[in-house]
């Protein structure tokens, strides 16, 4: 084993710190030779090493219990912990639960919230009432393409049923609400920003009679009466005695912007 | 020889006597059996290499202890602590498998 291993300038870190790994002071030249005071240090130091060793030893050995007990003591500490946590997330989805069921109690014990709620089609609602089906006309009835029903048709029609006294409509089974918009997209009608084939089903609920009666009497019953005889477009009203509406779909129900007008 | 009777009474009287470390020195209990394992290597290839110098063992021994306990104490107070330690143990590693392996091979090519 050279020394020459040492001189040489070691680049890199890890050489440098295996190159220098002995205590340099080994290699110097010693004038005087070790004397008994050296050796008895050197012997004492052995045994304080062997001493070190064997006290860390022991202390390891008896506080492992200890260190056992805080580690368990920790984890179930972290354990009962979420416990409470799992238990209060329990507890949050019981009390929403429960607000759920009191606001439709609330609603159905209220006659007049519950009123609200039919008018502006947040829930479904059945009752007597009538039935007006439609049908664009065959095109060999009438030169013009006025034998179809268009969006314009739909709407007269349903703001004559309003007219005539009805409490709530729906259309193919799309709720009629506030927010609705009646449009012909292309060749099809869409409610709801949902399309809608023929034929167009209109239910609307109310008095069956007075709603038959003022509707073949005002403007929108004349207009499509004329519609029938002149342009060959199919109508039919019938009075039933259960008519069953959905609820308005529930992205067309939320409000973000609302100006209330006058009645009159 | 001398030196591994040395080592053995060491034992003998640590296991006997069983002194407990003062409660402030604890901690860096680990960190100067390390630097004194570091010393004790070194030593044992000086020795192979018939080096071996008692003066020089000795104050080797208690300077690394006392440096590499003041340093992670040093770091403890800085906030570094973890990884001051973390170095010094690296570095005394290190060296401590430089020094085993040079006796590895005085041992099985002298």
């Amino acid at each position: 084993m050279t020394n020459d291993t040492r001189v040489r300038d070691a680049e890199s870190l890890l050489d440098q710190l295996t190159d220098t790994s002995i205590d340099s002071d080994y290699y110097s030249a010693h004038e005087r030779p070790p004397g008994r005071l050296s050796k008895a240090l050197s012997t004492l130091t052995i045994c304080l090493f062997g001493g070190l060793l064997a006290t860390a030893a022991l202390q390891t050995h008896f506080d492992r219990p200890a260190t056992e007990l805080e580690r368990s003591a920790m984890i179930d500490g972290v354990e009962a912990r979420q416990e409470t946590r799992d238990r209060r997330l329990r507890t949050v989805e019981a009390l929403r639960e429960e607000l759920v069921e009191l606001q439709e109690l609330g609603i159905s014990q209220d006659p007049a919230r519950e009123a609200l709620f039919v008018s502006a089609g947040e829930i479904a609602v059945s009752g007597e009432g009538v039935r007006v089906t439609a049908r664009s006309g065959s095109s060999t009835t009438s030169g013009e393409r006025a034998w179809r029903v268009t969006d314009s048709d739909l709407q007269l029609l349903i703001n004559g049923l309003w007219q005539a006294g009805a409490e709530a409509i729906a259309v193919n089974g799309q709720r009629v609400i506030a927010t609705t918009a009646i449009r012909t997209a292309g060749e099809t009608i869409t409610i709801n920003y949902r399309s809608v084939g023929e034929p167009y089903v209109v239910d609307a609920i109310g008095d069956r009679d007075e709603l038959v009666a003022n509707l073949l009497a005002n403007p929108a019953g004349r207009y499509w009466s004329e519609r029938v005889e002149n342009f060959g477009v199919e109508f039919n009203l019938e009075s039933k005695s259960e008519v069953n509406l959905p609820a308005g779909p529930s992205s067309r129900l939320r409000t973000t912007y609302a100006q209330a007008w006058e009645a009159n | 020889m001398i030196p591994v009777i040395g080592l053995v009474v060491g034992i003998a009287l640590g296991l006997i006597f069983q002194p407990t470390v003062p409660e402030p020195l604890q901690p860096y209990v680990p960190i100067a059996i390390i630097a004194a394992l570091d010393a004790v290597v070194g030593a044992a290839r000086a020795y192979g290499e018939k080096r071996f110098d008692d003066r020089v063992f000795v104050i080797s021994f208690l300077s690394n202890v006392v440096i590499a306990s003041f340093m992670v104490y040093l770091g403890d107070q800085l906030g570094v602590g973890s990884q001051l330690s973390t170095g010094v143990i690296v570095v005394l590693g290190i060296r401590i498998f430089a020094n085993a392996a040079a006796i590895r091979r005085q041992i099985f090519h002298a």
